[in-house]
């Protein structure tokens, strides 16, 4: 019964904040693709970002509490080639996803299109799994 | 489909595990929402600036 309330009370939520939140409607010259394309790697880095600065924050309460969120913040972390540099791997993943945006952004083909979705679908299930270590982190930390 | 709502079916199974992530979820991706128009060269430049002291800050390092 507390869990059918508490289901209830999400989709109550879910259904007052999916009324109540307008999407801007495009300019007639925006690509939809790009834009959307632009959105998600400014999400990523949001949530990325924040995952972070938070674990940083709480970096001995989170090693000792929850280790395997911080494994996944190191891993976030982890230095790997990109473009002939070292950089984080949440960079890197972004980075990635961004130069095949500019890429698209600079010849819309279906190639590239194509290119396009793969790389920010890759980014989205990282950024998915950082939003999910992030909620974990905030229940931890409130 | 509105984007915001293909969006939130997309992550409900993250969404309703976490149980308190979705007015979360959505103001974050509400911001993104509200634009209107692709980035300008500005807003380029801006967005690689914000990956560039990412990568410089402290918060971006593995421990020592």
């Amino acid at each position: 019964m507390k869990f059918l309330a508490r289901l209830l009370a999400r989709f109550v939520a879910l259904c007052a904040v999916v009324t109540f939140t307008g999407c801007a409607s495009l300019e007639p010259s925006a690509d939809a693709v790009a834009v959307r394309a632009e959105q998600t790697v400014a999400t990523a880095f949001n949530v990325f970002d924040a995952f972070l600065n938070l674990e940083h924050a709480n970096r001995d309460l989170v090693k000792a509490k929850a280790p395997q969120v911080h494994t996944f913040a190191e891993w976030l972390r982890e230095p790997v080639p990109e473009n002939g540099a070292m950089v984080p791997r949440g960079l890197s993943l972004i980075q990635s996803a961004n130069r095949v945006r500019l890429a698209y952004k600079s010849n819309r083909t279906p190639d590239n299109h194509a290119s396009l979705q793969a790389a920010l679908s890759a980014l989205a299930r990282a950024a998915n799994e950082t939003q999910t270590q992030l909620t974990a982190l905030q229940t931890l930390t409130r | 489909m509105a984007p915001i709502v293909s969006l939130i079916l997309a992550n409900l199974p993250a969404i309703v595990k976490s149980g308190q992530t979705v007015v979360e979820f959505v103001r974050r991706e509400r911001t993104a929402m509200t634009q209107s128009g692709e980035w300008t060269d500005a807003d380029e430049r801006a967005f690689a600036d914000l990956l560039v002291a990412a990568g410089r800050s402290p918060a971006w390092q593995q421990d020592k």
